[in-house]
Parts: structure tokens; sequence; C-alpha cells
């Protein structure tokens, strides 16, 4: 019979199914309630030192193929947020990841050195947003050496083992994952939003998203964060969170033979409910069981045989 | 393929409206009318969009003849420049989202209880959705009492066109302006000591709507609430608007809950002090469902 448990550096999730950063992970009684319904682990919203009120409304609209967000890295400053990773930690049956950025490289430091108190399993550095550049410059992700500094800075201090998540928007992600393991990341996770975008509203003339524009997610950037994966799979040897477009079973299982060990879910809990992770779960299943495969291990990177 | 959207099989996406209609219902209190086949129930909310400014949450106060409402305060930046808006401006409205008040079938509320005496329970600028409930109630014969409490006479709504409607119409005033001199808990528990009320369905201000559970609890009658809360994106994937240990969201789980449930919400105590669930920003916009 299939067994659909993963091993993730020092942890096993009992399922691949991620919740990505950025859904549902403002307060610790989503994470904890994502847990039990089904997730092999959650991620938190990207944390910050600072309270930031992030853009207004509207922060999110939806296109024929997924949906484009610019919520802007709303968050409520470290304190609040410790308590709430704490909560989630405490109390959910899955590994808890928490999410960090900052806006230089000592930030990212102390941030990743406060969010200790809360005792994640891992750590989620998010060097990747690609909605806030008119503030931070350039997103992290893009440059080889400022991707290495953050993580090195990171490790340094951090308690929980790293996962770096890079950015799809980069002309060669083979050398960002290189430096950033070089630096001493973990693992990684691939990719954060594609872009950014932008849907006009044709009425009004006007760009929808108050920020005008968003980082792209859903089925439509599925194709290039399995090409990602596949990429980074193929240039460094950490285990991978591939996210990027996966509403199905099917969806994961390419990602996986591209050469994730764990699965990300973000937008597909809007597609499918917050369900997802059980019924995709559900489905890598059905597919190990026709296909005679008995372990997600025996199945990741095959595209690469 | 959208399995979780509740958003009719459209995109989560605006829809621009031309506004067909304003209509003052009390001070700083106006319905805006809109020529679109919503198929909205009652309790149920759309977002609306002014371009340039913000989007935010409504309830759906009303919805005949192929034109829906929403009828908002002026309390804030948003609801202000909503209020200078005239029939023929265009807004992008997105919904209906959120469960639903359930007044039919032989046991819509999960305690088979049948609908004899429906009573409304409206605090403020909470008697938006009970109005569009009430006409709905009305339509199944089901005997339907409005208790409206505002501060003074000059913010109730709606009398004239509930009273139309053959629903029993009690106001409550803070400052005995208008009604009853004091909280429409008060007119609660008089409807109850006298047999005519056997279901309550209440939208108002948090303290109101505890003490109403607390009221509905005690006297063993089945409750619904439609609770509100800050939100970002209205469709249940940012997480903004989880009220609970148990991670409930208000914009998709709710806005209208059952008695047994909101009161779980209500009686949710802070796991420390820092377990804070409401310190985002805009807190003066406070709108209404």
């Amino acid at each position: 019979m299939p067994n659909l448990e993963t091993a993730f550096l020092n942890k096993t999730f009992s399922n691949p199914t991620v919740l990505s950063s950025g859904i549902l992970g403002v307060y610790g009684s989503s994470l904890v309630r994502v847990a039990i319904e089904g997730a092999g682990a959650v991620t938190s919203k990207s944390i910050s030192l600072n309270y930031r009120s992030g853009h207004p409304n509207p922060i999110i609209v939806e296109f024929e193929a997924g949906l484009i967000n610019a919520v802007g890295l709303s968050t409520h400053g470290i304190d609040d947020s410790i308590s709430e990773i704490s909560y989630a930690v405490k109390n959910s049956p899955s590994p808890v990841i928490a999410s960090v950025f900052a806006d230089n490289v000592e930030n990212f430091a102390l941030v990743s050195q406060r969010i200790n108190e809360a005792n994640p399993d891992f750590i989620e550095v998010n060097i990747s947003c690609p909605n806030v550049e008119s503030e931070f410059g350039k997103p992290f992700a893009t440059d080889p050496k400022t991707s290495a500094a953050v993580t090195s800075a990171v490790k340094k201090v951090s308690k929980a083992p790293v996962i770096v998540k890079l950015s799809p928007n980069v002309p060669n992600i083979k050398l960002i994952a290189k430096s950033v393991v070089d630096a001493g990341a973990d693992a990684i996770c691939a990719i954060n939003t594609v872009g950014p975008g932008m849907v006009i509203d044709i009425e009004s003339a006007k760009p929808i998203l108050s920020n005008k524009v968003g980082g792209v997610s859903g089925p439509a950037i599925k194709p290039v964060a399995v090409r990602c994966v596949y990429d980074i799979f193929s240039e460094v040897d950490v285990p991978i969170i591939g996210v990027g477009g996966v509403t199905n079973g099917s969806d994961a299982i390419e990602m996986i033979f591209a050469g994730a060990t764990a699965v990300g879910i973000g937008s597909a809990v809007h597609y499918r409910g917050i369900g997802v992770f059980k019924k995709v779960s559900k489905e890598i299943f059905r597919f190990m069981d026709t296909h005679d495969y008995s372990s997600i291990e025996e199945m990741r990177g095959l595209a690469h045989e | 393929m959208n399995e979780g959207a509740q958003n009719s099989g459209r995109l989560n996406k605006p829809i621009t409206l031309p506004i067909v209609k304003v209509v003052d219902e009390a001070k700083d209190f106006k319905s805006f009318y809109f020529d679109f086949d919503l198929d909205a129930k009652p309790g149920q909310f759309v977002t609306v969009w002014i371009p340039g400014v913000n989007e935010k949450p409504f309830a759906v106060s009303g919805q005949k003849d192929g034109l829906f409402s929403v009828t908002v305060s002026a309390v804030g930046p948003f609801t202000n420049k909503m209020h200078e808006l005239k029939e023929g401006d265009k807004v992008g409205v997105k919904g209906p989202y959120g469960t639903h008040y359930k007044i039919s079938g032989p046991d819509c509320d999960g305690t088979g209880a049948e609908h004899k005496n429906l009573v409304l329970v409206a605090g403020g600028y909470g008697v938006a959705p009970l109005v569009f409930l009430a006409e709905e109630a009305v339509g199944k014969g089901v005997q339907t009492t409005m208790i409206a409490g505002t501060r003074t006479k000059e913010l109730l709504a709606f009398r004239e066109k509930l009273e139309s409607i053959g629903v029993e119409y009690l106001a409550a005033t803070d400052d005995g302006s208008e009604g009853f001199h004091g909280f429409v808990t008060d007119v609660l528990e008089n409807q109850i000591s006298q047999g005519k009320a056997s279901e309550i369905c209440a939208c108002g201000p948090r303290p109101m709507l505890e003490r109403v559970g607390a009221i509905a609890e005690k006297h063993n009658l089945p409750g619904q609430f439609g609770l509100e809360s800050y939100m970002k994106c209205g469709f249940g994937i940012c997480g903004e608007c989880a009220v609970d240990y148990k991670g409930i969201h208000i914009c998709k789980d709710g806005p209208v809950f059952p008695l047994a449930t909101a009161m779980k919400i209500f009686r949710f105590k802070k796991e420390n002090d820092n377990f804070s669930q409401d310190n985002t920003d805009d807190k003066s916009e406070k709108e209404v469902f």
C-alpha cells in the first residue's frame, strides 16, 4: 500500500502537502485548523519586525487561470507574530514553518533571532516577495550575492533549519539556488509568485489592485514552477518544497517527478476549499496505488532519469 | 473547478455596476440600489470597490425585481466617499459571499423548530441584512417582528417598509426619543415573556449580540447571529478575519453563525495577552453587516 509519509530534513510529514505562506496563515488558530484539515506542514504568513498595514483593498483579484495579489506584506509585528506562531507550534498536529522577511540583511537576522522564541519547526526566509519593490528596491532573490548574505545571516542565528524561498523572476534560478545552498540553506522553497502582473477593469479603465500590480499565482504559473523545481533539483542537493499552481494530485505528482520533496498549496485553497490538502493527498495516494509506487521518495526526481 | 468558491461560478473580480437609485433611510444611512441578478440570500454580503479609494464588505439589504441593495452608514473615509455617489455613478461589486440566515425547511437550524414567531433583533446599522431577511420570512408566511435599537430616533430606519409588508416593528432608543426607552434586549425579554418569540435572528454590535445570545440560551430558543469583522480578501484565503481558537473565518465560515457557534466565538478567551486578533489598520472604518 502506498505510504504518503514524507521525510523532510529532521521531520516527517504525514503527507507531502504544505500550506504555502500568505494563505490563511495570519493567525495561529488558522494554521492549526489547516493542519487538522490535513496539511502535512503549515507555513505562516511572512513575519517582519514591525507592524505594517499593507495595501488598501482590493489586495487580490481573480483572473481566468489564477489569482493576482498585492497584500503588501501586512504584518502585526514581531511580538504578536511570536504569540501566533507559539500557539500554532503548541497546537498543530503538523510541523510549523515560520516565514520571515525584512528590509535588509541585519533585520533578517533580527527577525529570525526573535522568532526562535516561538520554536517553529522550520524558518522560511522570504527573499522573493515581488510586491514591495518600490520600498525595498529589487527583491533580494534576484541577486545571488544578496541571497547568500541573507541566508548566512539567518543561518547564523536560527535554531530551526532554514528554508529559503526563491523567486521565479530571474534569468537563471540555478545560480540563486547554488548561492543560497553554499551559504548554508538547509532546504529551498520554490517558487514565489510570478510577475508582477496586472488586471485592468475595462469599465473604469483602472488597474483593480490598489497596488496596481501583484504577484501571479494559481494554475497559470504551474509550468514555470515545475521547470524551476526541475532546475533546482538538477543543481543542488537539498530538499525542495515545490510550490506554484498545484491544485490536484496530478499537479503534485508532477512537482515530485520534477524533484520536489514536499508540495506547497496556496491558491488552490480558493478553488477547492480548506479540504484541499486531504483531497490532494487522496489523489496522490490513488495515483501511487494505480502506478505501483509505494513511497513519495521513490517518485522524487523521476523526470530527470 | 471552484469547489471552494461561493461566488456563483463568477470570477472573484469586481463587476462594474451603475447605482440606479439612492434612498435616504435615516440620518447618514443610505441604500444604494443596483440592477443586477445577484442571487444572494439574507445575511450574505458583497464587496463594493470604489476605484482609487478602497473596497469594503456590506450586507445585502434587499433583493427584489432584479435589483439588489446595500445600506451603508457614513462612518469613515470609504463610506463618506460612498455617500457622495449619485444615481448613474459606477462601483465594482463582488459576491455574494458568506453564509446566510435560514428560515425555511423542517430542520433549518438543526433544532427541528418551526418558525412561528421569528424575532429579528437589530442593533444600529445591523438592521440592513435583517430587512432583507424580514422580506423573505414574510414571503414564506412566517410571522415576523423586528426589534430595532438605535441611539436616537433619527437613526431608526425601515419602519414604513417593514410595517407595509406586515412586520411588527418595535423600536428601542437609548434616549427614549422613540419607542422603548432602553435596550433591544429589554424589548426582546418582554416578547419572550409574552410567548411571542420562537426563534431569534440578530445583527449588530458585538456586546448586543452577546447579550441577545445569552437571552436565547436562557430561554432555550434557537438563534442565528450575523457577525462582522475587519476583512481583506472577503473570500476565505487571506486569513485576516479568523476569530477564535478554531480558526473560524468570518468571511467564509460566517458571517451568519448558529447560536452555539456564535456563543463559542463570544466566549473565546485569549490564550495569552498577546494573542490579539484585531490590531489591524483602519479600525475607525467600522463597516456593518
